[in-house]
């Protein structure tokens, strides 16, 4: 559904994306993270038609941005990270101004508002002015304003930037439903674990480079890599730790009070007798259990590496 | 026919309408707009009771001119700042991106908010009509004075908005947008009549009875109260005996409908995001 090639854009000389190459799939939803000036805002705002790429292609549904922008934007519903409403018009009228923009037919408009209020929570404030709503509520209301023409792509620019958790989560489910719906979702976010619950796949840029990308399930947990088992025991860490080095799949271990960090590369067979071997001579095994990467954990590996190299 | 309805109805404009009509701000605009012309009018006709007579047709036409000169240096005050803000305010108010990503061209936003700022300008200009009844009790006002008045009054709204969108579109901040283009606006106003006074002082005794220079028609073209003053009076400053290459009044009608359009070029230019996009070469790629 997007599809970026050898995407560059400079300022002054300042490279801000700098050879992007991306894919994402339609119906998925793609978590875009990097720290602060990393150039993701500025990768959205090309994939928007808000700014021309110094060079390289990018497409929306197969339409170049650059030469048939009319087209991408009746494609995408955009959501910047700092967005601000109309003073002196209602909720309602705020949807049927954008729904309008849409050329979309008054009472059509209408309907369509009505439903997108009630997904996101909003039926109830519809004559309310827009300023007077809070942020959150906002918020929702920019993702109903984002929906009005039926987009099939969104293109969301850390949406929950500023949320209290009460109005994160409400957003975050929200979302939910928009993806079984089968919108094509790209979302950059700071809140790391949110974008693991909510994508299908993420993509880490650092330096307007994408440092790595993939199915979120396959950074979690690396393929063809030894895992990480903790093994907590009651007593006798000593004695575990000497039989746990016998095993051939056991790379290393690290040891912190009662808890030994083992790192193995056997498979689950292999696993279930390293148990039998602990158990049999007599060691007090408390738990074992595979310790998994968080999100926030593969950001700060892969952007190190990056860093370091 | 649809698309003169598109066009009337029109998101932004009927956005921008609705929104100026429930701002506080706006009667009191009109309240001070009327307020200022009405009390000059009428302190004037009370302080002049004795030279000022109805049915006296050189006192009428005195105080339509006054009006009219009246009208030309309020609207410079107001429309600046009616229109200085339109694209920066959006910008501002961050919904210009918001904006940009919907189906509306940059050329239908720019022409729409003009648009919308320009019908502000004509209901302080139609609500201002009662004080025209009071000046046409005296007579002696020529049909054609009224509509060369309302013809230059229109294409000075058109200029002076058209200027607006242009500053609001190329500078980032309304602030900067709204001094720029107040201050051309005093350029074209005062700067071009002190201009003039130099010229002919530092000229005069070149200047031949018969024949004015070039740069005096145009400086008389391109200032507002002049050319209006000699679109309507042609023997100001006894003129009337000398051959005008380039009649002043025409010429600024002109002139200025031409900055206009260009203004507004300007305008839509940058307010595009991908600017001078003027032909499409790529295909549909298949994803």
């Amino acid at each position: 559904m997007i599809q970026i090639e050898n995407l560059c854009k400079t300022y002054q000389q300042v490279p801000a994306v700098n050879n992007l190459n991306l894919q994402i799939e339609p119906g998925s939803v793609f978590g875009f993270i990097g720290p602060n000036g990393s150039g993701k805002t500025t990768t959205m705002q090309i994939l928007a038609t808000l700014l021309k790429p110094s060079s390289g292609k990018a497409w929306v549904g197969g339409y170049d941005v650059q030469t048939e922008a009319e087209e991408v934007r009746r494609m995408i519903g955009y959501m910047p990270d700092f967005f601000g409403v109309y003073d002196y018009l209602t909720v309602m009228e705020y949807m049927e101004f954008y729904g309008a923009c849409y050329q979309i037919e008054p009472s059509q408009s209408r309907k369509v508002a009505k439903e997108l209020l009630e997904l996101v929570k909003l039926s109830e404030k519809q004559n309310h002015y827009v300023d007077e709503l809070s942020r959150g509520m906002q918020q929702r209301l920019g993702l109903a304003r984002c929906l009005i023409h039926d987009p099939k792509v969104l293109i969301l620019d850390e949406p929950a930037s500023g949320l209290d958790p009460r109005a994160r989560i409400e957003f975050r489910e929200i979302l939910k439903k928009l993806q079984q719906m089968g919108k094509t979702i790209m979302i950059s976010s700071h809140i790391l674990p949110e974008l693991a619950d909510l994508c299908d796949t993420i993509g880490v840029i650092e330096a307007g480079k994408l440092v790595t990308s993939g199915a979120v399930s396959d950074m979690l947990v690396p393929k063809n890599q030894a895992r990480t088992l903790e093994v907590h025991v009651l007593e006798e860490v000593k004695e575990a730790e000497e039989l746990l080095q016998q095993s051939e799949y056991v790379q290393s271990i690290r040891v912190e009070k009662n808890c030994l960090y083992v790192k193995f590369t056997g498979d689950s067979t292999k696993q279930v007798q390293l148990v039998q071997q602990l158990a049999k001579a007599n060691v007090p095994v408390l738990q074992i259990f595979e310790s998994k990467l968080n999100i926030e954990d593969v950001f700060m590996k892969v952007t190190d590496k990056e860093g370091n190299s | 026919m649809k698309r003169w309805f598109t066009f009337w109805t029109n998101p932004i404009l009927m956005k921008e309408l609705q929104m100026r009509m429930r701002t506080k701000r706006t009667p009191w605009i009109i309240f001070a707009y009327l307020g200022i012309m009405g009390g000059i009018v009428l302190s004037v006709l009370s302080l002049y009771e004795d030279n000022i007579n109805l049915g006296h047709t050189d006192s009428g036409s005195m105080l339509f001119l006054l009006l009219a000169f009246l009208q030309l240096l309020l609207m410079s005050f107001v429309l600046p700042g009616v229109t200085s803000g339109l694209i920066s305010g959006e910008r501002e108010r961050q919904t210009l991106d918001i904006l940009l990503t919907t189906s509306l061209s940059s050329r239908q936003i720019v022409f729409s908010k003009w648009l919308a700022s320009l019908s502000f300008i004509l209901l302080l200009f139609i609500s201002s009509f009662p004080i025209y009844v009071i000046v046409f009790l005296y007579g002696g006002i020529p049909t054609d004075y009224l509509w060369k008045v309302i013809l230059h009054f229109l294409v000075t709204i058109i200029f002076m908005g058209s200027l607006g969108m242009f500053c609001s579109a190329f500078f980032k901040r309304t602030g900067i947008a709204t001094v720029v283009t107040y201050v051309t606006v005093a350029v074209i106003g005062i700067g071009l009549l002190i201009l003039l006074y130099l010229l002919v002082l530092f000229q005069e005794p070149n200047l031949h009875k018969d024949e004015i220079p070039i740069w005096i028609e145009i400086i008389c073209g391109l200032h507002p109260v002049i050319s209006l003053y000699l679109g309507l009076v042609p023997n100001m400053f006894d003129l009337n005996d000398f051959i005008w290459k380039i009649h002043p009044y025409p010429f600024y009608l002109l002139i200025y409908v031409v900055f206009s359009v260009l203004l507004l070029f300007g305008a839509t230019y940058y307010l595009s995001p991908v600017r001078f996009r003027l032909w499409k070469t790529a295909k549909k790629k298949q994803i």
